[in-house]
């Protein structure tokens, strides 16, 4: 999925504009002569210099270049499955393992995972395989790392 | 020489090496997991190290960080994953020689070299660690400052062949690196009033996002590429790591040299020390071409670099009690536990003491060399399993890596908008190396740039008033700028070259 | 040196903590029965880190459970900070306060005061001091507040750590007590006590302003060269050092302090069973050596000692950065 220079180009002219405007609400330290808004200005004008040139050279080649190109795998609708199940699966993660727990999560986002990578004849083999190894990280990093894993239902079971 | 026989005796018993093996162990278990770090594994071993004898607790503090910067490389160079941020350097160097079927071989190149550089860092540190450190006390912020850009420089290197697009990417870095509250006001920058920006942008869990969720998107959507049937057995050849090793021997020597340098300095450490011996392999590279396309020169360097850092970094640690990185800020503790009081005269009334950390670090070094050797052939069995398994398993490991980084559902948000940000960015031919580079160095450059213009009341000249800074200034201007008006000319002659032919073709 | 037999049975010792932990938990009817969680706002290594690490260390035998200590830095501690006051008051989740939180509350940064937290205990004060490079010109205190009247505004550097942090305070509060303004001297941040005793030691900086405890080694190494003491009294690790009030005749006295602390709510009888815990580990052969070797100062207050002193230090905070011009 590329998309033509001067689209980048125009997306980081934006961001490197708004940052450098929006440098400029930092509050100072009483004092202090050299603020906290002089390095990201200095960053900003860089990355918006940068934006602008590629903004040139993409509008140069745009009679060759088209605006977006769709590379093979941008082509097939099982692309975009993919990409919203690992997106998605994060983004579950962040939201319900707090409450459910990371054995519980993490069993369930991986048999999904599994499904859809292996195909859906593989529930249950998926199922096993996903809770082993939940199971396996949750030894390692909680018990023998001793890092803590969002805590939930299964574990308060498993504790009292 | 009494000392030193009186060491070999401290340190040559049954327990010592026990506890070197186990930490070794450990070591590679944390240095191959992302999101667990030198820094983490070390505070694990703290209370362990309570029950233990000074030397076991300093040996097995040792062994454990120089496993863990070696073992970074595993997941690196198999899965394009780098395991700590020192790896991050060479990651997608050392993936491409795996998709040629010379993964094994370029672990073992990476696996000895560490070790070299390693005992390179502790010869350095046994015999010169007075010197090192007055060295060390010379450099003040300007000198930092120029160390910093000269660390950036190797962006521009990397980036040679779209240098705007590298400048962009380092730019996301360095903007990356500035949210949060900000050390110099203490108040906050970018977070739009929210706490969970306060916390600041941690640079693990976006090196996390942008390698491990990126490569697991990529892999599960990209078609396989052409060469993947040859990544799925690596063998080890022995003879072939020799010789890469004999061939850029001078590669080798540099890498330990810059990483003895830059380890000894606080605040810089193994991380800096990659980046710049990569960055600087290539610049003096006959074939710099190569690089990026599975090419083992750098890695030399830069693998050599990193171990021979975290030799080094003890020296501030040892003579003045200044930490050099979190690691030896822990070690410190240790000693002081210990009653070894850090000052230069712990060279004097605690000989035996001291030259039996020496003795151990050598061979926690040479134990190196069997247990990363096992740990390299277990690792390849990898790539044997079907990324239909693989690609899920890793994800979930990257959530519970990047949540434990600070321990907060922050770290897997970070990644995940990393990884998706780093998917498109590669789409579109921005390489990302620059990105890691700028969150790497940022708040190094900021602070000391910021601190200089503070003390120096904005007085510029101060950058080039002093000998050492002086001189990393005018080599960084150069290195900057020869490669960009050679890559600028280049890109114009191209795009003109692309619209005469545009123009044909209508 | 530890003797063979001692290493071996602490060997086993470390064996056995690890089996027990790798074994779960028993079953226990009341407070603690799971593993106790201790936030710490600042990252592993830092001189609070290992002051927490080893006192949770030292907590694990009398509770019965493990105490894991959990970093969560960033944004100068207030993440950290949030994060413990906001858990649920139920004794698994205790944490470290600092002075830090103090200032970030004067600033408008945060609104954790000391009404946001159930104290435990307090465990340790560390006056800051004020050092310069062994070459300065500087051999007493008396002569630096002279120099700094006597010259331009500007002429002079100090550090310590970063702007609006307790030792920037430590200093100018030093000055206003002195009646100088703080503005003659110009602060440069730094990374916190280590970084800045190398700047020092460097030539960069004139004045320092980290703990003797931290400046000790390089004291030793002929680098750096102690003037006085903010503590109410002298360090016993460099009895030569005079405090403030000895040098100059001035009242002021600067310290950073650490406490042990819970989310406001938390039930007296847990909180008792806990800051039996912390006196037990306070006590404890380990911590003792640890804090002496360190030449950190073991000061103990129980838990409504310590929250007066910690909202007295609310207030005190403040008046002395309105004072100096800091808010």
């Amino acid at each position: 999925m590329k998309f033509n220079d001067a689209i980048s180009g125009a997306l980081f002219l934006v961001i490197g504009i708004f940052a450098f405007i929006h440098a400029g609400s930092f509050k100072g330290f009483p004092g202090v002569p050299y603020g906290p808004e002089v390095f990201p200005r200095i960053i900003a004008a860089m990355m918006g210099g940068g934006g602008l040139l590629l903004i040139i050279s993409g509008l140069r080649s745009a009679s060759t270049a088209p605006w977006l190109e769709l590379a093979d795998w941008a082509r097939q609708p099982r692309s975009y499955g993919l990409f919203m199940a690992i997106v998605g699966a994060v983004l579950i993660y962040i939201l319900a393992s707090d409450v459910l727990g990371f054995l519980l999560t993490g069993s369930l986002i991986l048999t999904g995972l599994f499904r859809i990578t292996r195909g859906p004849k593989t529930l249950v083999s998926s199922a096993i395989l996903a809770i082993g190894i939940t199971v396996l990280i949750h030894l390692l990093f909680a018990k023998a790392l001793r890092v803590p894993l969002p805590f939930g239902i299964i574990e308060h079971l498993l504790v009292g | 020489m009494e000392p030193l026989f009186a060491a070999f005796d401290l340190v040559f018993r049954w327990e010592i090496i026990a506890v070197i093996l186990g930490s070794c162990v450990f070591g590679i278990f944390a240095g191959a997991m992302p999101g667990i770090s030198a820094t983490v594994a070390v505070a694990l071993l703290v209370p362990i190290t309570f029950f233990m004898e000074p030397v076991a607790a300093l040996a097995a503090i040792a062994t454990a960080v120089a496993m863990a910067i070696f073992a970074g490389d595993l997941p690196g160079a198999l899965l394009r994953i780098p395991g700590m941020p020192a790896s991050a350097a060479y990651a997608e160097e050392a993936h491409e020689m795996t998709m040629k079927g010379q993964g094994g071989t370029i672990l073992m190149v990476s696996l000895l070299c560490s070790v070299l550089g390693g005992l390179v860092g502790t010869l350095a540190l046994a015999f010169s660690a007075p010197l090192l450190a007055d060295f060390a006390l010379e450099f003040q912020y300007y000198e930092y400052f120029w160390l910093a850009c000269l660390g950036l420089s190797t962006a521009a290197l990397v980036a040679a062949k779209n240098p705007v697009k590298g400048m962009i990417s380092l730019s996301i870095g360095l903007l990356l690196a500035t949210v949060g509250l900000d050390m110099i006001s203490g108040q906050p920058r970018f977070t739009f009033g929210t706490l969970g920006l306060m916390e600041g942008i941690h640079f693990i869990p976006v090196m996390i996002g942008i390698f491990a969720i990126a490569e697991v998107l990529r892999t599960l959507i990209h078609p396989p590429r052409a060469d993947a049937r040859n990544a799925r057995v690596q063998k080890i050849d022995f003879r072939e790591a020799y010789r890469i090793i004999w061939r850029y021997k001078a590669n080798l020597a540099r890498g330990s040299l810059f990483g003895t340098l830059i380890g000894a300095l606080p605040g810089a450490g193994s991380d800096i020390a990659a980046w710049v011996s990569y960055g600087y392999a290539r610049k003096r590279s006959k074939t710099p071409e190569k690089f990026g396309t599975g090419h083992p020169e750098g890695i030399v360097a830069a693998s050599a670099s990193n171990n021979a850092a975290t030799s080094s970094t003890w020296v501030p640690s040892l003579v003045f009690g200044i930490p050099g990185d979190s690691v030896t800020a822990i070690v410190i503790g240790v000693l002081f536990l210990k009653g070894l009081e850090p000052g230069p005269n712990v060279f004097i009334e605690n000989a035996p003491l001291v030259y039996s950390i020496f003795v151990s670090f050598f061979i926690a070094n040479l134990v190196l060399i069997p247990v990363g050797y096992v740990a390299i052939r277990a690792a390849s069995q990898l790539l044997k399993v079907s990324n239909n398994i693989l690609m899920p398993i890793i994800l979930i490991f990257t959530l519970v890596g990047a949540y434990s980084i600070n321990n907060s559902m922050m770290g897997v948000g970070v990644a995940l908008a990393a990884g998706i940000g780093s998917f498109f960015m590669q789409e579109n031919d921005f390489p990302v190396a620059p990105l890691i580079l700028g969150m790497v160095i940022g708040t190094l450059l900021e602070q000391n740039f910021m601190q200089a213009m503070i003390a120096q009341q904005g007085d510029l000249t101060a950058f080039f008033s002093r000998p050492i800074a002086a001189s990393l200034g005018v080599v960084t201007i150069l290195i900057w700028v020869t490669p960009l008006v050679g890559a600028v000319r280049r890109w114009r002659n191209r795009q003109r070259a692309g619209a005469a032919d545009g123009n044909q073709n209508v | 040196m530890i003797s063979k037999t001692e290493f071996r049975s602490g060997l086993a010792a470390a064996l056995i903590a690890s089996a027990a932990l790798l074994a779960g938990p028993a079953a226990a009817q009341e407070w603690p029965e799971r593993p106790i969680t201790l936030i710490m706002p600042w990252g592993a290594g830092g001189g609070t880190d290992t002051v927490a690490r080893t006192l949770a260390a030292a907590m694990e035998g009398p509770l019965g459970q493990p105490v894991n200590v959990v970093n969560r830095t960033g944004g100068s501690g207030i993440i950290g900070h949030t994060a413990m006051a906001t858990a649920a008051p139920d004794g698994y989740t205790i944490g470290t306060i600092n002075v830090d939180l103090s200032q970030l509350v004067c600033q408008g940064l945060t609104d954790l005061t000391a009404s946001k937290f159930t104290h435990i205990a307090l465990i340790n004060t560390e006056p800051a001091a004020v050092s310069v490079s062994a070459e300065s010109e500087f051999t007493s205190l008396e002569d630096a507040l002279q120099a700094i009247r006597d010259n331009p505004p500007g002429t002079y550097t100090a550090s310590g750590s970063g702007t609006g942090s307790i030792y920037h305070l430590a200093w100018a509060g030093l000055l206003v007590a002195a009646d100088i303004d703080p503005g003659r001297v110009i602060w440069v941040p730094s990374q916190g006590g280590g970084p800045s005793l190398q700047d020092a030691a460097s030539g960069s900086i004139d004045f320092v302003t980290p703990p003797l405890s931290t400046a000790a080694p390089l004291i030793k190494a002929g680098r750096i060269r102690p003037l006085a003491t903010m503590g109410a009294e002298r360090f016993s690790g460099l009895p030569d050092v005079p405090t403030v009030n000895e040098a100059v005749g001035l009242d002021w006295t600067s310290q950073t302090w650490r406490m042990i602390g819970a989310p406001a709510g938390l039930s007296d009888d847990v909180r008792d069973k806990l800051t039996n815990a912390v006196r037990t580990a306070f006590d404890s052969a380990v911590f003792t050596e640890f804090m002496d070797g360190r030449g950190f100062a073991k000061t103990w207050m129980g838990p409504e000692e310590a929250r007066a002193f910690h909202e007295s230090e609310d207030t005190a905070i403040c008046e002395v950065m309105e004072a100096a011009g800091m808010l």
